[in-house]
């Protein structure tokens, strides 16, 4: 049992925290200058590591709200001719 | 200097507990190869550059990029061959007798000049050229950069050196065997590749300061550092486990032990120190770009 907590305690300290400091001091540098937090730059880098620094400097705040937006239809007034007759039986099929 | 990394160690051959060396005038036929190309380098400095005063050197940097080729891909080979032997297949009486095979000093210089010899054929000015080039590309880092350059590039060169030094080491009656990086299965090779891409990160952070090259030198600093882990946590564990208990009574009382070396120790913390200079390039980056 204590060869198990010895090596859990080793595995904690050698790897856990190396990549916790390096993988999400480094998202936390990333982060604000692409607006997001530094503990969501932190959490993206901590938990999917060069995966989430890629997220954290792809990803542009608000590039969607700046694609143009969609121009509404024209509307036309239907013309007399166009519109169906109550009696014929254009417009069901 | 290419010409004396020809009689430097190319080659070293480890079974058991001896080990043979082999200079690069020993290599069969490649031999032949690497003298004509460094006689053909000595040729074109000779006739193109102080004869016809002709440059860039065209035949000179043929020579170079034939040596060049030639030593990388032996050092690549001899670097990976310890863990393509199927030893899983060897009778377990032969299996004892570990092969390792790996590089030398001379191998390495003759990579490294062998680089200086064909870049410097094709740039104008020479050695001279390359020198004055790479001199105004470290005049132009501010020295916060500069500095963080130099204790990262200090700490590469410790990664490197490191890989020949014991990482884990085992003990049974008076015999005592050491293992060093290069030849661990997996961590060997995976360490020769991060350093590389260590090397070429740091270089490219000389000619262009960019982002990517920052995030590479971190991810691969950190991978130096984790290979050391993994061998400093199995090692260690295996130090733990009692092996004494598990062995018939005719082996038991023989001292049997099991654990880490100072090598793996040294690497785990140059890699960490490599991606902390990386994370300190990164923030600069970030700061310049405001």
């Amino acid at each position: 049992m204590s060869t198990i907590i010895g090596a859990l305690v080793t595995i904690l300290l050698l790897v856990v925290a190396v990549w916790l400091a390096v993988f999400g001091g480094v998202g936390m540098l990333l982060a604000p200058r692409r607006g997001r937090t530094r503990v969501s730059g932190f959490l993206w880098g901590a938990l999917l590591g060069p995966i989430g620094w890629a997220v954290l400097t792809l990803h542009r705040p608000g590039a969607m709200r700046r694609l143009p937006t969609p121009r509404p239809l024209a509307r036309e007034t239907p013309s007399s001719t166009d519109q169906p007759s109550e009696d014929s039986d254009v417009g069901y099929f | 200097m290419l010409a004396l990394s020809l009689s430097g160690v190319w080659m070293s051959v480890r079974t058991g507990d001896e080990t043979s060396r082999f200079s690069g005038l020993e290599v069969p036929v490649l031999r032949y190869a690497l003298i004509a190309a460094v006689g053909v380098i000595a040729l074109g400095v000779l006739g193109e550059g102080v004869l016809l005063r002709r440059w860039p050197l065209s035949i000179s940097a043929v020579g170079g990029a034939v040596v060049l080729v030639v030593a990388g891909l032996l050092l690549l080979l001899e670097e990976l061959a310890a863990s393509l032997v199927p030893r899983s297949f060897l009778p377990t009486s032969v299996r004892r007798l570990t092969l390792d095979v790996y590089g030398g000093g001379g191998i390495w210089v003759a990579v490294l000049t062998s680089l200086a010899v064909t870049t410097g054929s094709r740039i104008d000015g020479g050695a001279i050229g390359v020198a004055r080039a790479l001199l105004a590309a470290v005049e132009r880092l501010p020295v916060r950069l500069l500095a963080m350059l130099g204790a990262g590039g200090a700490g590469i060169g410790i990664a490197a050196w490191s890989r020949y030094q014991p990482w884990a080491g085992g003990s049974a009656a008076n015999q005592h065997v050491e293992v060093p990086g290069w030849s661990l299965p997996l961590i060997g090779p995976a360490s020769l590749a991060a350093v590389l891409v260590l090397g070429a990160a740091a270089a490219s952070l000389v000619v262009r300061w960019n982002l990517l090259a920052a995030l590479v030198l971190t991810t691969a600093g950190w991978l130096c550092s984790f290979l050391g882990a993994a061998t400093l946590v199995a090692a260690s564990t295996l130090a733990r486990v009692e092996v004494d208990r598990f062995l018939p009574g005719v082996v038991t009382g023989r001292e049997l032990s099991v654990g880490p070396r100072w090598g793996a120790w040294v690497m785990f913390a140059a890699g960490g120190a490599v991606a902390g200079c990386g994370a300190g390039i990164v923030a600069w980056l970030e700061r310049q770009s405001r």
